[in-house]
């Protein structure tokens, strides 16, 4: 066992782990650019769309004076309050994941979350 | 210099390490190593690299390499298997070469530096098949866990490898 030996080992080894920890830090920041989106579809036309970071209130009209009222808060989205018949869309839990889905259908209102960049594979054979 | 029987145990002996690098992949995929995250396999394959390294040369160990990925990929696998692994393990031996060559390095780390190799090669192969950068996010995973098994695998060739070589290279019989 060569002193020097010992040394490059110990540069080698926190180099790596260093480097491990460099990249996940890139991914991050770079996660936090390519934020998510809240899409808001009403009668199958995008009427919509807001970033998930950002804390919001949206009030979305349907007819002369029915409403749903979308909050966007702490990276989730979820209906709060809404004038339909059932309710549904408030009992929904909150959505926060790319591909989960608010539903109205009193309302024909889709609300559903979307990648910037969705992926465009199911599954990777190693 | 080598006279024909020493080429010839050299011969058998590689047989040997390929048998035995084969072995340890179908040793592998039995066990159910699954943590949740796609590609992080044991390496145990890498054993039979390193330890040919150690006991030949630069040469043996390349070839022994392509051999291991074709075979192992043919028995166990199918074409990506065999084009993420054949990747996988060329870079992953280069490295160790170059590590080996520079002479600073204990076996572990060499190992270990293989065997982090191994991982970003086939994440350099997933990165150009999905045609997206967000595998890079499975980089840092992949590289503290190369680590981890490279350096395990390199320290079992270190202790295994006095042994062997006084065997193969002295001709002592194993008793």
């Amino acid at each position: 066992m060569s002193r020097s030996k010992v040394k490059k080992d110990i540069i080698f080894l926190v180099g790596a782990v260093l480097s491990a920890l460099t990249i996940w830090g890139i991914c991050i920041l770079f996660h936090q650019n390519d934020a998510d989106i809240v899409l808001v579809i009403q009668d199958g036309s995008q009427i919509g769309a807001y970033p998930l970071e950002e804390d919001k209130i949206v009030i979305v009209t349907w007819g002369e004076d029915e409403y749903n009222l979308l909050m966007i808060s702490d990276g989730t989205a979820f209906v709060s309050d809404a004038d339909c018949p059932d309710k549904l869309c408030v009992k929904q839990r909150a959505i926060s994941r790319n591909g989960e889905s608010i539903i109205c259908l009193p309302h024909k209102l889709v609300i559903r979350i979307v990648a910037k960049e969705e992926s465009r594979l199911d599954a990777v054979t190693y | 210099m080598q006279s024909p029987t020493d080429r010839k145990n050299k011969t058998a002996y590689l047989g040997l390490l390929t048998a035995f690098s084969l072995i340890l992949s179908y040793i592998e995929t039995l066990i159910p190593f699954q943590i949740g995250i796609p590609g992080i396999k044991i390496g145990l394959a890498n054993f039979a690299v390193v330890l040919c390294l150690y006991l030949f040369g630069y040469k043996e160990a390349v070839l022994l390499t392509c051999v291991k990925a074709l075979v192992s990929g043919f028995l166990f696998g199918n074409l990506s298997v065999i084009i993420y692994s054949l990747v996988g393990a060329l870079l992953s031996v280069f490295i160790m070469i170059l590590m080996k060559r520079s002479g600073g390095f204990h076996i572990p780390v060499v190992s270990a530096g293989g065997g982090i190799m191994h991982n970003m090669g086939q994440l350099l192969v997933a990165a150009f098949t999905v045609k997206t950068y967000s595998v890079l996010y499975y980089a840092p995973v992949l590289i503290i866990a190369g680590l981890i098994t490279g350096l395990l695998i390199g320290m079992a060739t270190s202790l295994v490898l006095p042994y062997v070589k006084k065997v193969i290279l002295k001709g002592v019989p194993l008793e």
